[in-house]
């Protein structure tokens, strides 16, 4: 096996020593970054998605795998990389929870994005803000909470006003939102997890 | 508007609706509450229906949810259908709030009976021409110095007549000091006082005769508010976004204590106005409701409460039916979702003294956590509960006729359903202990995948033939449509991966409590289960899969409703009031999610074997 194919199992498995190791060799083998991450980190990445979905692997699975990608990625941090894109990510204000959005930040990375990560209890104008500075395609949202939940709306209204709706996608997800939510607040996706994610954001931008 | 009848099956009750009105509310208006763990908004499943005639089309999210086979034979959720004609319903009774089992017993420390309120029986000197002195006067004499004169009006105007009436014979009710009122003879036995323990599902009342702290009388039920959304958020959702949906909460717990009371005393013997006095816990949000306070803070971070502080509130003024200047107390509050409840935990278990390391977990539909040693004492919530009381899981339900609660495999898979019913879900209890089982035959792996067939090569056939793949997805049988004699009864592969985030939540709680003590799981002196579920769990099961700390059998102990004990000793003891008081003060509260390192240590703690102390990363 080649030494992509190892630094795919590696990511899979979540070995990052393996992963920075392997990172490394297929470097100095003269293997341009954007290949390593198109053919070795996005697939493998992709792989972790479809065994999530499968109950395959569960939250701590992909935790040590996103650790092993970051490993990785940290080692060409300097080289140029194609990104598919730019997406801004965060949970919405008055809401805490980051574990599925640090995993979906992770997802969209591996899979060959740009991500700002923008943290937690994120206002809507710092949403549309930030899209805006980093001119991105995409912001993807994230509400745990019924009760702040409705700060997405708030978010979509705020891209209106500030009249970058057109430019700019609108993705959402976490256990209260629905796809009947996000058509309701006009969202442009909605991700039940994070390997749906990328999926839609994926599809969002190459439409 | 067009109204319609619409009838239920196999019931057979009907309500009378206009068009437009939901299957749900009609049904509850027919006296047939339904469920709605996701607060009605069609995200669950749990209210599924099967209609005939009379309602509207299926709408996306239910041609989601259920199979064109199931459309067709008319299912819906209740939450989303609407009437349009003359309908009739046929409910399952796995979408039904039904009764179920509840936790009544509850430990108490040895305490010292001194209720707020007291009798004094008085026989006062007539007035005569050698003293003439006024009426008011002469009770609050015989009261001698520590009593002060009535605050109510009221009491005043009784007092003439009373006494005249009465040969000058009464007995005075004092209540925290202050002559409350006056009643004619001698009364002193008949003072009754109600401890009150508001679950976000269950709402427990035990009357208490006050002169000697016992218990007469017990009653429970359903928190009406369930019928809103089953879990806090959602009824926080409604109370601060729908108009009235907080006099409507605050209504409906409130008329179910008065009648629980009411139940409690008519059992009893004990009349209504021989109750002068009522304690009650709940979590904060609960304790919000029921003083129809608006618990907005709460719904977003930084979650603060409206109060924390005890309430002290006149019992006509929030419809309780008791002694006409009878009050309602409310204990404290500790801090975010950490309300009386906890506090309630704490005092029954003289948490607050201990010396050892002590943790209490209180399962309900929230989890809460108390650590404490010499007196320092930490406590946080978890939002734990859903995947223990059915919500979230495929078929999970709460501990009611029909629900598995035990499950053993060797050979085969052997299950025990409460109440002489065919299986139709899995409670709680159940549901832990069929996953530590099929852990313990391997037909779950540490890290909660279910194993494929192919993988299970060496387990019984019996066993094994249990394993199928269904649409996409893993599920093991627990009971066949053939043994149960209703539908089957699985565990899917998504179901373990709920559990595994609730027990996470929980151990990863348990963890962080204990390293701002700077202490180990393997410190813990005693380890308390409060609750129902603390109650009826297996300790092997749960320690199998790391729900609770692997500890020596005999450093774990169920306490039962610990919230509730709490709630009777601070009826019958002042001291435990203030130290109540004291303690809710003293608690810190911890918010998980702002603590760093919860994310690691939650994902660390999902895995599924007994867990001692996780090694640092």
């Amino acid at each position: 096996m080649g030494v992509i194919e190892d630094l795919q199992q590696a990511v899979i498995s979540g070995n990052r020593d393996k992963a920075k190791e392997l990172t490394q060799q297929a470097l100095d083998e003269g293997i341009e970054a954007r290949k390593i991450v198109v053919d070795g980190i996005a697939p493998a990445m992709e792989i972790v998605g479809e065994k999530f979905r499968a109950n395959e692997f569960f939250v701590p699975e992909l935790l040590i795998a996103q650790r092993a990608m970051k490993e990785s990625l940290k080692l060409m941090s300097g080289e140029s990389i194609d990104h598919i894109g730019t997406v801004v990510v965060g949970t919405v204000k008055g809401d805490l929870h980051d574990i599925g959005k640090n995993l979906v930040a992770a997802m969209l990375e591996g899979a060959g994005f740009k991500v700002v990560d923008l943290g937690v209890d994120v206002a809507p104008e710092k949403f549309v803000s930030a899209g805006q500075e980093h001119s991105a395609n995409l912001i993807a949202m994230s509400a745990l909470l019924t009760t702040t939940m409705g700060a997405m709306r708030q978010t979509v209204e705020e891209l209106n006003k500030a009249g970058c709706r057109d430019k700019i996608f609108v993705l959402v997800g976490g256990a209260p939102v629905t796809q009947s939510y996000a058509d309701e607040i006009k969202a442009d996706g909605y991700a039940p997890d994070a390997a749906s994610a990328v999926q839609k954001a994926k599809e969002l931008v190459s439409a | 508007m067009a109204e319609f009848v619409v009838t239920f099956h196999p019931n057979a009750v009907s309500s009378r609706v206009a068009e437009g009105t939901t299957i749900h509310e009609a049904a509850a208006a027919a006296g047939l509450p339904l469920r709605a763990p996701c607060g009605g908004q069609g995200r669950c499943g749990k209210c599924a229906v099967q209609a005939g005639v009379g309602v509207d089309s299926a709408t996306a999210v239910e041609t989601r949810l259920f199979g064109e086979e199931e459309l067709a034979a008319g299912w819906r959720l209740a939450c989303q259908a609407r009437v349009i004609g003359d309908a009739e319903i046929n409910v399952p009774s796995a979408s039904l709030l039904i009764e179920h089992r509840i936790q009544i017993e509850g430990v108490a420390r040895e305490v010292l009976v001194e209720p707020a309120v007291t009798k004094i029986p008085l026989r006062l000197p007539r007035p005569s021409r050698d003293d003439a002195s006024a009426d008011l006067n002469r009770v609050m004499q015989a009261l001698g110095g520590g009593v002060r004169p009535p605050r109510a009006i009221a009491t005043l105007r009784q007092l003439p007549g009373l006494l005249r009436a009465s040969n000058y014979e009464v007995t005075a009710v004092v209540s925290d000091g202050v002559l409350a009122s006056l009643e004619a003879g001698d009364t002193t036995e008949a003072c009754y006082g109600a401890a009150v323990d508001i679950g976000t599902t269950t709402v427990v009342v035990y009357l208490c005769h006050l002169p000697s702290g016992e218990v007469v009388g017990v009653s429970s039920g359903l928190n009406p508010q369930a019928r809103y959304g089953e879990d806090v958020i959602s009824r926080l959702q409604m109370a601060i976004s729908e108009q009235k949906g907080l006099t409507k909460l605050s209504g409906a717990v409130r008329k179910l204590i008065d009648d629980l009371i009411g139940q409690a005393a008519s059992d009893a013997g004990v009349a209504r106005e021989s109750i002068y006095e009522v304690v009650v816990v709940g979590n904060t949000t609960m304790c919000h409701l029921f003083l129809e306070v608006s618990p907005i803070g709460l719904a977003a971070v930084p979650f603060a409460p409206s109060f924390s502080s005890a309430q002290t509130v006149g019992a006509e003024e929030l419809g309780l039916r008791i002694d006409r200047e009878g009050r309602v107390y409310v204990v404290p509050n500790i801090g975010g979702f950490v309300g009386a409840d906890t506090v309630g935990v704490i005092i029954s278990s003289e948490l607050e003294d201990s010396r050892g390391l002590r943790v209490a977990v209180d399962i309900g539909t929230n989890g809460e956590i108390v650590v404490a040693e010499n007196g320092e004492l930490y406590a946080c919530s978890t939002a734990a509960g859903p995947a223990f009381e059915g919500a979230r899981i495929s078929q999970g339900m709460r501990a009611a006729a029909g629900a598995i609660d035990e499950v053993t495999i060797d050979h085969d898979v052997f299950c025990h359903v409460l109440g002489d019913v065919p299986a139709v879900g899995l409670c709680g209890s159940g549901l832990v202990d069929a996953i530590a089982e099929m852990v313990k035959v391997g037909l779950i792996d540490e890290t909660g995948r279910l194993r494929k067939p192919e993988e299970t090569g060496s387990l019984p056939e019996k066993v094994r033939q249990r394993l199928v793949q269904n649409d996409k997805s893993l599920e093991f049988v627990l009971a066949g449509a053939e043994e149960s004699g209703a539908g089957k009864v699985a565990v899917s592969a998504r179901d373990v991966r709920e559990l595994q985030l609730a027990k996470g939540a929980i151990y990863a709680g348990i963890g962080l409590l204990l390293d701002k003590l700077g202490r180990k799981v393997a410190d813990i002196e005693k380890l308390l289960l409060a609750g129902a579920f603390g109650n009826y769990i297996r300790r092997e099961s749960a320690v199998r899969i790391g729900l609770v700390p692997a500890l020596p059998a005999e450093r774990i102990e169920s306490i039962g409703n610990a919230a509730g004990a709490g709630a009777r000793l601070a009826l019958c003891s002042v001291a435990l009031r203030r130290k109540a008081e004291e303690v809710a003060r003293r608690t810190r509260h911890v918010e998980l999610s702002e603590e760093e390192g919860f994310y690691s240590r939650f994902a660390d703690a999902m895995a599924l074997r007994p867990m001692a102390d996780t090694a640092v990363d």
